[in-house]
């Protein structure tokens, strides 16, 4: 079972996103921080006509944050569970190709594939979010 | 859900409060007072506009656990992102 994904960038970690769920990659989103918002949460911006919650997906995966507070480039994606999808951003540091994943050593690595002898850590889109 | 919003600045962000909830603003030296039907109140630097109907988008798990709990949802006047609060759960007083 294989799956195409768009590999991301987050400090140190590459990340993979479901292609399916990505609308656009974008850079220099204008943030309008929220005074009380918690960790994670970088900000709200205008998408195409629509309000966007941006979020950090480094600190939604546990790993080091994005550096400054304006992101890099913004992954507009469909996240949550079926049924109660949004779209919303994640910041990312940097875009870096669409790759076809084993699916089946994904779920025997723990979430993490091997892409080029480097190791990619997947995404659940449905479930992103949910610990922190 | 198409509401119209009084948008106001609050902390330098842009937040909404449906209009239909909205008893009266007040002006005082520190800004104004958004005074809701219900008695609650909001404070804010500025009432910067009201709105026309407005499409509030809904909030993912993710984005809806880490905003304040009253916001309600998100939309968008003059090309800026604003939190709409839902009116039973909206802050009390202060600015901040």
């Amino acid at each position: 079972m294989s799956g195409a994904h768009l590999l991301v960038r987050v400090g140190e970690t590459t990340a993979a996103l479901p292609a399916a769920a990505v609308r656009r990659v974008v850079r220099s989103l204008r943030l309008h921080p929220l005074p009380g918002a918690g960790e994670g949460l970088l900000g709200l911006a205008e998408f195409a006509g629509e309000p966007l919650a941006v979020l950090d997906l480094a600190r939604l995966m546990g790993a080091a944050g994005v550096a400054g507070a304006s992101p890099a480039v913004t992954v507009v994606t469909w996240i949550g569970p079926a049924g109660d999808r949004e779209l919303v951003g994640l910041a990312v540091d940097e875009a870096l190709e669409v790759a076809e994943l084993d699916l089946g050593a994904a779920a025997a690595g723990a979430g993490e594939v091997l892409v080029a002898e480097r190791p990619v850590r997947l995404v659940d889109l449905e479930r992103l979010g949910e610990e922190a | 859900m198409s509401p119209e919003l009084v948008v106001v600045r609050r902390a330098g962000a842009l937040w909404g409060v449906p209009a239909a909830a909205v008893a009266a603003i007040e002006r005082g030296p520190e800004g104004v007072t958004v005074r809701l039907a219900g008695g609650r109140e909001l404070g804010a630097e500025a009432v910067v506009g009201l709105s026309g109907e407005v499409s509030v988008r809904g909030l993912a798990p993710p984005v809806r656990r880490r905003l304040p709990p009253a916001v309600a949802g998100l939309a968008l006047w003059n090309s800026e992102p604003v939190a709409v609060l839902g009116v039973a759960a909206a802050p009390a007083g202060g600015r901040r």
